[in-house]
């Protein structure tokens, strides 16, 4: 070892450390790994057993829209964000590019997929508006139940001047769906009626008219006797953690159901349409009429396939999951409206298309958002792709016009067809769907919802599981809402 | 440290020792230097946020835009919040239920593989650690496919459908079940450790004098390995505290996370970061920071006493 | 003393029925823990080479169809599962390799120099491992975004560099080391930096490796808090993205297949690793621990 003078160590000691921190710090600040393209795959055959196809898409027989030339516009790409399997949006996008080809030449649209289910999507969003705003998608998908929250926060800008000429063609309770504090504040894409889904061989082999069904009681008799005359099947499927779509379903049939007034005063305890809510969740799944499985959990596709549930009390949206779920039960499948004691309402009144505030595509976004929902043609390829009916007059007067000639495209594969809805249910379910928007409640959201539902269903569910007493559970969900969100309207 | 002084270095000469005191103020700053990286990065990375925390506890903050104080309200609303305990009890129950059969099996495993009986030890000892080397994260889907519904292999092999997964009150032994399987193989090399470092002379004196296996086991080996043990229970507790990868792969849905029902207290953390309630979130945490507090308190304690045997 | 002997001797030639019965029933105890350790391994690597739909036909037996299938959508899967493999390397060795240098570095402070406030610092970093790092996520979350660093490699790597549990480890060990050795090179006229390097290093590399292995698995396994702030596919780890792997359409139903293959190929090299360097693996557990 060389003799070194310990000055000049010492300034080489300093140096090398330095240098050996700004290369952890380097190292720490490497640059983000190259984002590849997240180009959407090829449509793929897909993992389920009791096969189901990919949605489809299903070219419109229409000619395309004959907009207004529209400008030739820069090449933009937008993301759109929902929840579920972020294929699913390939057929869609691809639909939307043949419906609207001049459009198609400058938009680009990106799909992403926010988690499994919508709340999952909604913790996101929540999270990157606390990371800055960056992360957030041009335009995304969300239920009523989201909409005051979003609005409060500042995340859905105020639209009412783009909404203007389009106005006067939604739908009663489309204009509800996109509105908040008197501001429309996103596109309307659903209406979420509500719709009953029935096996119509299971129920004529129990002798069940739906129509027929006018109270609980009647509905609980129906059970019964579905069951016993179909031994491996049950009428519907409930479990003791029932879906948080249920709760605002049945709510919603009331008036008076806020959990709480604008002073912050809550009201649930007291309100005797929570509790018969949580009674009637207990009743049906004590009674056992229902079989015991989660929506959207993995034993639920395949019970269905499989013929063990035999109708569903849901929203309009499940149109397009049925024929997935259960190809081979073509033609077996018939809509109704939900039975008389509950009919009023909907599943959380329905869903937006959020435009971000903190886009830098605002244009290009609302664009594609009217194009697809707002305009007749647009309207009519979405529901070929998703069975959800349009929210604006026109579209619903358009797809109406067209259904009585509908036939297979001559480029759908066979496979394809044989789970698009109107081959599936036959040509007139759309008029049950049309029957089942006159009847549309919407809830009274306040902007905790999400915050408020975890209690109303943990404290439900432990009712129905006996933990709690029906007194119990009210006076738990309105002492734990109290103590954990306080004033409800505040954010 | 003794500063070397270079026996070269003229001593003569005020130069010289202006040189020397220089040197000297010089290397007495080398300690700091030598920390500085770690404690700067651990001051901005780990102290500052932890600090931060505590800040934001006493808010009610978005992440965003307005914040409101809140006080001890915060902590008032997690106390008085019937979940927390809930998840409270879960995590100590997660603790006792997994630690207590583990420890006696890692230590009875330990015993036996140290005993005269069996040769291939180091067969065996490999094999029974291999567990912790697979990622609790891959372990948890495993499981998960094992104790399917529908679809899970031990159902197939019983030809019965118990939800294992979906009725919680299985669901928490399922979690047991993996914590143990996956600690297993570590408490069993630490004690195999700790048993070989037992002076052999007691060993013989003890077998000399015609005790059988189970008094030597009972009066000699336990309580030697005494300290270890206590130890190794409280310091899993204190790991335990921080569950949360185990019970939300097993039991959540596709990365969603688990049920109040059988989830641990870090889950209300993470739950009020989702939900964009920053200062909730900060508060339950340092809740729960107490509790640990508290159990490393008496594991302190116990050590104390231990070491004053 | 003769007498003891040869009682001693007598009790080890006869072979004593209990003797044979507890040696067999050791060995089928033995026996049975080590099948129940690696039984979960042989399913994960078993059910990688059944399709995704098999897995939902045929989850306990042998693969009807062996195939490689499972192992090909993983290069679909999220444009390239093997991205996050990837990612999941990059994070745990740059983290393993500059925790274990900032670790040793101020260690050999703590260890070798005498200077103002050492014990008391040192008292205080110990008393930090009490917080966990759960209790920091609202704080580091809120930091780290501002910084705009959500979805990055670095916010993965940054706060896992200064364990204390490394640094504790580490100084123990470097305690023992004989000043000796320090100060013959330091006459020899190394300075503090170089004598760290070219003396100090070598000679604790036990440490130094057992402590990294440590550290590597410790990222590796992470879990909590990656979860959540790696949200996009590219920048996410193997760890995270696994649970998350459901079929691409439906969206809820989880392709098991895939995931098994995912799974086998995480744990494919870490095992490897394992077999070939045993005993560094299972000392390195107990370097720290055991030692008083």
């Amino acid at each position: 070892m060389k003799k070194l003078d310990k000055k000049i160590n010492r300034r080489e000691f300093v140096r090398l450390s330095a240098l050996g921190a700004g290369a952890a710090i380097l190292a720490a600040c490497a640059p983000k790994a190259v984002e590849t393209a997240t180009s959407l795959p090829a449509a793929q055959p897909t993992a389920v057993p009791a096969t189901q196809a990919a949605a489809a898409s299903a070219p419109t027989a229409l000619p395309a829209a004959t907009a207004a030339p529209v400008a030739a516009q820069q090449a933009t790409t937008i993301t759109w964000e929902s929840w579920g399997g972020a294929d699913r949006f390939t057929p869609f996008i691809q639909t939307f590019g043949k419906t609207y080809p001049d459009t198609a030449k400058w938009l680009t649209i990106k799909a992403v997929s926010g988690g499994a289910q919508d709340a999952d999507m909604y913790q996101q969003l929540r999270v990157a508006m606390a990371a800055g705003g960056e992360e957030l998608p041009d335009i995304f998908e969300a239920n009523l139940s989201a909409v005051p929250e979003f609005a409060a926060r500042g995340l859905l800008p105020d639209l009412s001047e783009k909404m203007k000429p389009f106005l006067a063609d939604l739908v009663p309770g489309a204009l509800k769906v996109a509105s908040y504090k008197g501001k429309i504040v996103a596109i309307p894409s659903q209406v979420k009626s509500k719709v009953w889904y029935y096996r119509k061989d299971l129920f004529q082999n129990a002798g069940i008219d739906p129509a027929a069904i006018k109270t609980f009681d009647d509905l609980i008799a129906a059970g019964k006797g579905f069951h016993e005359k179909n031994p491996d099947s049950y009428i519907m499927n409930l479990s003791s953690q029932p879906a948080a779509y249920w709760y605002a379903e049945i709510l919603s049939t009331w008036d008076d159901v806020s959990f709480a007034d604008e002073t912050g005063k809550w009201l649930v305890k007291d309100n005797a349409h929570v509790s018969t809510m949580m009674d009637w969740m207990k009743q049906i799944i004590d009674v056992g009429i229902a079989y015991k499985t989660d929506d959207w959990s993995s034993d639920w596709q395949p019970a269905v396939a499989a013929g063990k549930i035999g109708s569903f009390l849901i929203g309009s949206w499940m149109t397009s999951f049925i024929p997935q779920f259960a190809p081979d039960q073509k033609d077996k499948w018939g809509l109704a409206l939900w039975p008389d004691f509950m009919r009023e309402g909907s599943e959380a009144g329905g869903s937006i298309e959020g435009i971000s505030s903190f886009s830098k595509n605002m244009d290009a976004a609302f664009e594609f958002c009217s194009d697809f929902w707002l305009k007749p043609e647009g309207a009519v390829a979405w529901w070929q792709l998703t069975g959800l009916a349009p929210v604006t007059q026109s579209g619903q007067d358009a797809l109406l016009k067209q259904i009585p000639t509908m036939q297979k495209p001559a480029d759908m594969k066979d496979s394809d067809w044989a789970v698009a809805p109107i081959n599936y249910y036959g040509k007139d379910f759309m008029n049950t769907i049309f029957e089942s928007m006159k009847h549309v409640k919407v809830f009274p959201y306040d902007m905790s919802f999400s915050a408020e539902l975890p209690i109303l269903q943990h404290h439900t569910e432990a009712y129905i599981a006996g933990k709690e007493t029906l007194a119990q559970a009210l006076e738990g969900t309105q002492t734990d809402m109290q103590s954990q969100i306080g004033n409800p309207y505040k954010i | 440290m003794t500063v070397t002084i270079s026996m070269s270095a003229d001593k003569t000469g005020i130069k010289s020792q202006n040189k020397l005191r220089k040197k000297m103020r010089g290397d007495s700053l080398v300690p700091y230097l030598f920390i500085s990286p770690f404690l700067i990065f651990f001051l901005g990375l780990f102290l500052g946020p932890a600090f931060y925390s505590l800040y934001l506890s006493f808010f009610r903050y978005a992440g965003y835009g307005a914040s409101t104080w809140v006080g001890l309200g915060n902590y008032l609303a997690v106390l008085e919040y019937p979940v927390f305990w809930t998840e409270i009890w879960n995590t100590v129950f997660y603790w006792f239920a997994h630690a207590v059969p583990m420890m006696v099996v890692a230590f009875g495993l330990a015993v036996l593989v140290n005993s005269k009986l069996v040769r291939f030890k180091n067969i065996f000892k490999p094999l029974i650690f291999m567990p912790q080397i697979i990622a609790t994260v891959v372990a948890a889907l495993v499981f998960q496919n094992f104790f399917g519904t529908q679809y899970g292999i031990l159902n197939r092999i019983l030809g019965t459908e118990i939800p294992w997964l979906t009725d919680m009150n299985l669901a928490r032994w399922v979690i047991v079940a993996l914590l143990i399987w996956r600690g297993l193989g570590y408490w069993f090399v630490i004690f195999l450790a700790g048993l070989t470092s037992i002076n052999p002379e007691v060993m013989e004196a003890a077998t000399i004098d015609g005790v059988s296996v189970w008094q030597r086991l009972a009066y000699v080996t336990i309580p030697l390995m005494r300290s270890s043990l206590l130890f190794a229970f409280v310091v899993d507790g204190i790991v335990t505290m921080r569950l949360f990868a185990e019970p939300n792969v097993l039991v959540g849905k596709a990365g969603a996370l688990a049920s109040v029902e059988v989830a641990p207290v870090v889950n209300l953390v993470i739950e009020n970061i989702r939900s964009a309630r920053f200062g909730m979130a900060a508060a339950t945490g340092w809740s729960l920071f107490i509790l640990i507090a508290a159990i490393s308190w008496f594991q302190f304690r116990l050590f104390q006493q231990e070491e004053d045997k | 003393m003769t007498a003891s002997i040869r009682k001693l001797s007598e009790s080890n030639s006869k072979p004593r029925w209990s003797n044979i019965v507890s040696k067999v029933l050791t060995y089928l105890v033995l026996i049975g823990v080590g099948i129940l350790s690696i039984y979960p391994m042989i399913i994960m690597v078993i059910n990688s080479f059944k399709s995704d739909q098999e897995m939902y036909v045929n989850p306990a037996g042998l693969p009807i169809r062996w195939t490689l299938e499972s192992y090909g959508k993983i290069f679909q899967y999220h444009n390239g599962l093997w991205i996050n493999l990837i990612n999941a390397i990059i994070i745990s060795l740059i983290s393993t390799v500059v925790a274990v240098f900032l670790c040793a570095m101020a260690a050999y402070a703590f260890a070798k120099y005498r200077f103002w406030g050492r014990n008391a610092l040192f008292a205080l970093l110990l008393a930090t491992f009490m917080i966990p790092p759960e209790i920091i996520i609202p704080g580091q979350y809120i930091l780290f975004a501002r910084l705009h660093w959500i979805n990055t490699l670095q916010i993965q790597i940054l706060p896992t560099i200064t364990p204390v549990l490394g640094l504790f480890f580490i100084r123990q060990y470097m305690i023992g080391i004989p000043n000796e050795i320090l100060e013959a090179a330091r006459v020899d006229g190394a300075g503090h930096f170089e004598t760290f390097i070219k003396i100090m290093l070598p000679v604790s590399s036990p440490v130094l490796g057992a402590y990294a292995i440590l550290q590597f698995l410790s990222v590796w396994n992470a879990y909590t808090w990656p979860v959540l702030v790696a949200t996009k596919a590219a920048v996410q780890p193997i760890m995270v993205v696994l649970p998350q792997m459901v079929d691409p359409i439906v969206g809820f139903l989880p392709v098991w297949g895939t995931i098994m293959a995912g799974a086998t190929l995480a744990t494919l090299p870490i095992l490897i690793v394992f077999i070939v360097f045993q005993d560094k693996f299972m000392s390195s557990v107990v370097v720290g621990a055991v030692k008083e």
